[in-house]
């Protein structure tokens, strides 16, 4: 990775051309060397297409904002980890040897729709016929995973308050988060329920914004910088669209398979994971996936938390940036922003949250709520 | 003879004042359903015949296969009212095949105009299932020319008289109802056929809006054995007089009512009540969508938890795909059906307003909070379902459901349907069967979608967690 750009996150201004163009355009001038786009040889887009802005084809926008008119673009569409698997198609065109350098990008606006569009398109990543139509969007389907894991294992709401008080003091040090004020887990217990045991302060906001990433082969990406930050080995993997077809409710298959191949291919030890960026789309999602992950034991990611071993600062930290939950969660550009935090985290360049001394980073993105998952381990 | 078996009611789930009214969820549909599946001891999937008595909206009688887990299911509508139901009776006695099962559903209404303002009320279905057997005969039908005053509407506990004898005037021959309720394809009454057609006569509310509360009363006296067994008279309300329609029995029916527990159950609101059969709401225009044929062809697994097992690996399917979902094969595929009772709830939440997919809007706005529960029918099956009839948050981990099939969203103009929990039954497992005669453990055996009342245990390798 040579280059990473971000928008700001938050109810913008911009629509989603510009802010395609803010990110890609931030991206190139990253590039400590200097960019020339015309090296750029194929593209891959990570969007919903939330509230049907652009129903298909969007890829040509990236094309054309990026200012690449004749190179491939795709969209990679796997809902919340659209551009999860945009940066893995795009590991594997320069893995391949099929291009040198490769632009990555995510993208979502969701703030402008009316809020019926809104509550339409916030659940049609779920199973539609056994899931949405039983009445259930995200929020329910882990409120769902919540209420089992609570009770399988004797954990108190606290442990998911204390996850979104935690995002939130890291997300107030992230000049582009959405939300920038520190939340007390007692202010999180006492917001409203949305769908139980999960409340209005355990789920992540609804957001506009957009990343892009430029990704060149190993020999090539000297010529763009000193510093490069390497894809040291990522993962993905799948489960069945709907909960109720799963083997276990409280543990996402698709992470587990996901963060199996991207420790197999980087041979790298989980404890060589310097900090994590975790799918946090909800707080009950961020212990889930410390569990699935392996840093914690089932059930064992609560206590985890409490102990203030994830927070900046801590042994390993957790979502520096402020994770989905603080940060926002643009779905299609999520993944991408994660990538973008560890190239600024591992080149010391992630101002007030940077995590000292980080040189190897692990980002986490999950499609719905774990019907497809990717892992991606970076090194310096 | 053919004979009345058994008999059940199904009344709505909501109070509105002192009159039973429609749950939201609930329609004549979903209350005839659940007024099949009472029958004590009846296997609805072996009903050939179905007769539906009383107005229904004109795509429904198709449903119904699907809902009673048959597919070999004709129906044939008649007027509203007790006329249309000794007319189905006939029919039904008269049924072709000696061992067939007939299923009578009579549909009451309620006394208020579809489309107005005002909640309906006593609405009530009845189901009845008649098949070979001894020990009922429908005998003569008498009917009044006199209006001097409202007849009674049941009949006196204990008698096996008419309640108001003196208003008898006259007993006319079946014809002459046959004649004037029942259409046959040839349209002059005639019985060629035998299969009577009244969707027209069926379709709207018809000046006469009789209440079947008195028949179905007086049908479970019979079936409890009270007062005297063979005989039991129903008069009816008309608009100038009254129709009076005998059953005779020599033996018990076999009966389930939910009468007493419906009355207590708590009171809807005013909006609740006011959302009746006859209003979809407006189509909504950006739901996810679900094309009818794809509803249609998953109504079996959606209503019924029909299910695959693989004669190779023993691993259950669900819902229908034709095919092994854990072996890939699908040349020992055995339809099944999964149990729809004692589900053990596994995952709870409660959907806030203003959480809920827009496609029910119109119930939140209704009703409000809702929870959803995800309960296993099966070591290797779980299904996703609204809790119905309780309040949110009711129901927690580990407490037992029981399925009931109710409306879950509008589309395109029409009520979907699909399966919701309610809390278990507390009665324990269902009555024993009725034995239906010599027939029945043949036909039982080479069904091709037995009842799977105890599924197997399953080596499905999704079992593990």
């Amino acid at each position: 990775m040579v280059g990473a750009g971000h928008t700001r996150f938050g109810a913008l201004a911009e629509g989603p051309r510009a802010l395609l163009r803010q990110a890609v355009d931030a991206a190139v001038t990253s590039v400590d060397r200097g960019f020339d786009r015309s090296s750029i040889g194929e593209g891959f887009l990570g969007t919903l297409g939330f509230s049907g802005w652009q129903l298909g084809n969007s890829s040509a926008i990236l094309a054309e904002e990026a200012r690449i008119p004749r190179v491939p673009v795709s969209r990679v569409e796997n809902a919340c980890a659209s551009a999860g698997f945009a940066l893995r198609a795009a590991i594997r065109a320069i893995e391949s040897g099929a291009q040198d350098v490769v632009l990555v990008a995510g993208l979502e606006k969701m703030t402008d729709a009316p809020s019926t569009r809104r509550r339409y398109w916030l659940g049609v990543s779920g199973d539609t016929e056994w899931e949405r139509l039983a009445g259930l969007t995200f929020a329910g389907v882990y409120g769902l995973m919540a209420s089992v894991y609570l009770a399988q294992h004797h954990v108190l709401p606290e442990a998911l308050a204390e996850v979104a008080a935690k995002n939130h003091a890291h997300g107030a040090l992230n000049p582009n988060a959405q939300f920038q004020k520190p939340v007390t887990r007692e202010q999180v217990l006492a917001s409203p329920f949305v769908a139980d045991p999960l409340r209005l302060l355990d789920c992540c906001p609804v957001t506009d914004g957009a990343a892009a990433l430029l990704l060149a082969g190993e020999e090539k990406a000297h010529a763009f910088t000193d510093t490069p930050v390497y894809v040291a080995g990522d993962g993905a993997g799948s489960d069945s669209l709907a909960l109720q077809d799963r083997g276990s409710l409280t543990s996402l298959a698709a992470t587990r398979r996901a963060a199996d191949e991207a420790f197999r291919r980087s041979a790298l030890d989980r404890s060589a994971i310097d900090f994590l960026e975790v799918h946090d789309c909800f707080t009950i999602a961020e212990l889930l996936a410390l569990e699935d992950l392996g840093y914690a034991p089932p059930g064992g990611a609560a206590a985890l938390e409490l102990s203030g071993a994830t927070r900046l600062g801590g042994s390993r930290p957790v979502n520096p940036d402020g994770g989905l939950k603080a940060k926002g969660h643009p779905i299609g550009a999520t993944g991408a922003s994660q990538a973008y935090e560890a190239f600024v985290q591992l080149r010391g360049s992630a101002g007030a949250r940077q995590v000292r001394g980080a040189e190897r980073a692990l980002t986490h993105n999950v499609g719905g709520s774990g019907a497809s998952a990717t892992v991606t381990v970076f090194t310096v | 003879m053919r004979a009345i078996i058994a008999g059940a009611v199904a009344l709505p789930k909501a109070r509105f004042g002192s009159v039973a009214v429609f749950a939201p969820d609930e329609d004549a549909f979903t209350l005839a359903v659940e007024a099949a599946d009472r029958l004590p001891g009846i296997d609805t999937s072996r009903v050939e015949t179905l007769h539906l008595v009383g107005p229904l909206p004109s795509s429904l009688p198709d449903a119904f296969p699907d809902a009673l887990g048959t597919r070999t299911l004709g129906a044939i509508r008649y007027a509203p009212g007790p006329a249309g139901l000794w007319a189905a009776v006939e029919a039904a006695n008269a049924g072709s095949k000696p061992e067939s099962i007939d299923l009578i559903l009579a549909f009451d209404p309620g006394r208020s105009p579809i489309g107005s303002s005002a909640p309906e009320e006593d609405t009530a279905l009845a189901a009845l299932a008649v098949t070979e057997g001894v020990g009922l005969r429908l005998t003569g039908r008498t009917i009044t020319t006199s209006s001097s005053s409202r007849p009674r509407r049941s009949r006196t506990k204990g008698s096996s008289r008419p309640a108001r004898p003196e208003d008898v005037s006259g007993t006319l021959p079946p014809i002459w109802i046959r004649r004037e309720l029942v259409q046959t394809p040839d349209g002059n009454g005639n019985e060629a056929q035998g299969r009577p057609n009244l969707a027209d006569r069926a379709a709207g509310p018809g000046p006469h809006r009789p209440n079947l509360l008195p028949i179905i009363e007086a049908l479970r006296e019979i079936g409890a054995g009270r007062g005297t067994p063979d005989a039991v008279a129903l008069v009816d309300p008309l608009p100038l007089g009254a129709e009076t329609v005998t059953f005779e029995s020599t033996a018990p029916i076999a009966w389930t009512s939910p009468l007493e527990p419906a009355s207590s159950r708590g009171m809807q609101s005013e909006s609740a009540a006011l959302d009746r059969t006859g209003s979809v709401p407006a189509a909504i225009s950006e739901g996810a969508y679900v094309p009818r044929s794809t509803y249609l062809a998953n109504r079996p697994s959606r209503w019924r938890l029909a299910a695959e097992e693989c004669g190779a690996c023993n691993a259950i399917s669900f819902p229908l795909r034709g095919e092994c979902r854990t072996c890939g094969r699908s040349d020992r595929m055995r339809r099944i059906e999964l149990p729809r009772q004692g589900l053990v709830v596994e995952a709870s939440t409660t959907i806030r307003p203003g959480a809920q997919p827009t496609e029910v809007d119109h119930q939140v706005a209704q009703t409000g909070p809702y929870s959803v529960l995800i309960a296993r029918a099966h070591p290797s099956v779980r299904i996703t379902v609204q809790l119905t009839d309780s309040p949110a948050g009711a129901i927690r981990m580990g407490d037992t459901v029981d399925l009931v099939l109710r409306r879950v969203y509008p589309m395109e103009g029409e009520w979907r349907y699909g399966l919701k929990a309610i809390p278990a039954a507390r009665e324990g497992p269902p009555p024993p069967r009725v034995p239906t005669g010599p027939h029945d453990d043949p036909v039982g055996r080479t069904r091709e979608t037995p009842l799977s009342k105890r599924p197997k245990g399953s080596r499905s390798p999704r079992q593990a967690s």
